[in-house]
């Protein structure tokens, strides 16, 4: 069974920026309560593509992420449910380093 | 003495009325101008807007300052008076538009009105970025040098990727990808830390203006091959925040006895990148310093309060004014190439 896709542009935003939902409509804690909690919260395989959009900020990045991690789940859930696909290898590690220090968002 | 005829008896009369009707009409315009002059203040505005030399830099603060006492606290109409005014720099015009714009909103019915500029040039940077508008001048003026053209504007209160397009988007095709992500990047993150940051407290500039919005402003410009990105804010800028956000490394600062706000800054920006630990990249201010830290010829400038730091060719330098600006002002310079350099090339 293919496993299902996200694509950040096409299915969220091509501009994603912030950290809050207070901080604008395409914030980190959007993205993340949008598709990551559900997809945690059903134990179901997401594949993420990152690529498209005008560029990540790391707040963006920390909040849906790094956020799923202070929501509750373990780091290795995290990283286990969700397939970074980017051509950008340094930005799959950052979001990595991000759900490892989840609990640590300072 | 001769009797004038009925003809000419109707006629001196006619011509004394005509005079006197004259004379009237003088008087008139003569007290409205006195009227004028009592209504309006006229406060003249510098001959060069920037914050990056001091004696300039002065002269701008000076005259921000008292159009804040003379609009907002006196509540007094003003006329800004640009005839002597010869250069613009995009620092020093981004920071009289961010105030220009937030006094509008503060003054109530005060008219702004101004004195057009006698220098060319400088008509066309106050007509493309807006400034004639927010003062009502409505001459209309083509915008003719090629350094003005390209002056982009935009402002916003929220986090929106969006404004990026607005003043970058045309850029793309002559800036590299990763740099372009890089100032996305620099850029949605100078509007989250002026969302949660810049305006936790009272700005000091003697309005106490309280529930301000998180208003942020931004320029871009290109000029013999060097795009400018300007961005800013007018909170209560770094120094003002780390007392606050950051005790214990406001103590460290303190230490420093001298130039505090541009330790400050260089501070927070430290901090924030020993924080992490991460290799790729840092987090909050330091990601607006390294939004330029791998393009030759880059340059980030970030000016708080009476601070500046700056990081050019991987050196870092920092240099306190007497003056403050009463916020945060980020400005990255890239090197980029024009597209009519690839098509002379064929």
């Amino acid at each position: 069974m293919t496993q299902p896709v996200v694509n950040v542009a096409r299915d969220f935003s091509k501009y994603p920026a912030g950290r809050y939902l207070e901080d604008g409509p395409a914030s980190g804690q959007a993205f993340r309560d949008k598709f990551l909690i559900p997809a945690l919260k059903e134990e179901r395989r997401l594949a993420i593509e990152l690529d498209g959009t005008r560029g990540y900020g790391s707040s963006f990045l920390e909040e849906a992420f790094g956020g799923a991690v202070r929501v509750g789940f373990a780091p290795n859930i995290v990283k286990q449910t969700f397939t970074l696909v980017s051509d950008d290898r340094s930005l799959v590690a950052e979001i990595h380093d991000y759900i490892e220090h989840g609990s640590d968002p300072e | 003495m001769k009797k004038l005829t009925p003809y000419a008896r109707t006629r001196q009369i006619r011509l004394a009325r005509k005079h006197l009707c004259r004379i009237r009409k003088k008087k008139i315009l003569r007290s409205k101008r006195i009227k004028f002059r009592e209504i309006f203040a006229v406060l003249k505005a510098p001959d060069i807007f920037t914050i990056s030399s001091k004696d300039n830099r002065r002269s701008l603060l000076r005259f921000l300052g008292k159009l804040r006492e003379t609009i907002v606290l006196h509540k007094h109409a003003v006329r800004i008076d640009f005839s002597g005014t010869q250069k613009m720099f995009a620092d020093g015009t981004l920071l009289f538009y961010a105030e220009l714009s937030r006094i509008k909103r503060l003054k109530g019915s005060v008219e702004i009105r101004c004195f057009p500029p006698r220098n060319d040039k400088v008509a066309q940077v106050l007509k493309q970025v807006g400034i004639f508008d927010l003062v009502g001048y409505r001459k209309k003026i083509e915008t003719t040098h090629d350094d003005v053209i390209h002056w982009r504007s935009a402002n916003g209160h929220e986090v929106i990727g969006e404004k990026f397009d607005e003043v970058l988007g045309h850029y793309d095709g002559q800036i590299a990808e990763a740099l372009s992500k890089n100032l996305y990047l620099g850029f949605t993150e100078a509007m989250t830390n002026c969302h949660h940051h810049a305006y936790i407290d009272v700005r000091p500039d003697g309005l106490n203006v309280m529930q301000e919005p998180k208003e942020w402003w931004m320029f871009s410009q290109e000029r013999d091959g060097l795009l400018t990105v300007v961005f800013c804010d007018l909170g209560i800028g770094i120094p003002g925040t780390l007392p606050i956000k950051k005790p214990t490394l406001w103590q460290r600062v303190q230490s420093f006895g001298s130039k505090l706000d541009a330790h400050a800054i260089q501070e927070a920006i430290g901090e924030s990148r020993t924080r992490t630990g991460l290799h790729h990249r840092g987090k909050g201010l330091r990601q607006l310093v390294d939004v330029i830290a791998k393009v030759d010829g880059g340059q980030v400038n970030i000016f708080s309060n009476r601070g500046r730091f700056t990081l050019k060719s991987d050196s870092e330098s920092i240099s306190q004014f007497k003056d403050d600006i009463y916020g945060t002002l980020i400005i990255w310079q890239v090197p980029i190439r024009r597209l009519s350099d690839d098509s002379t090339r064929g």
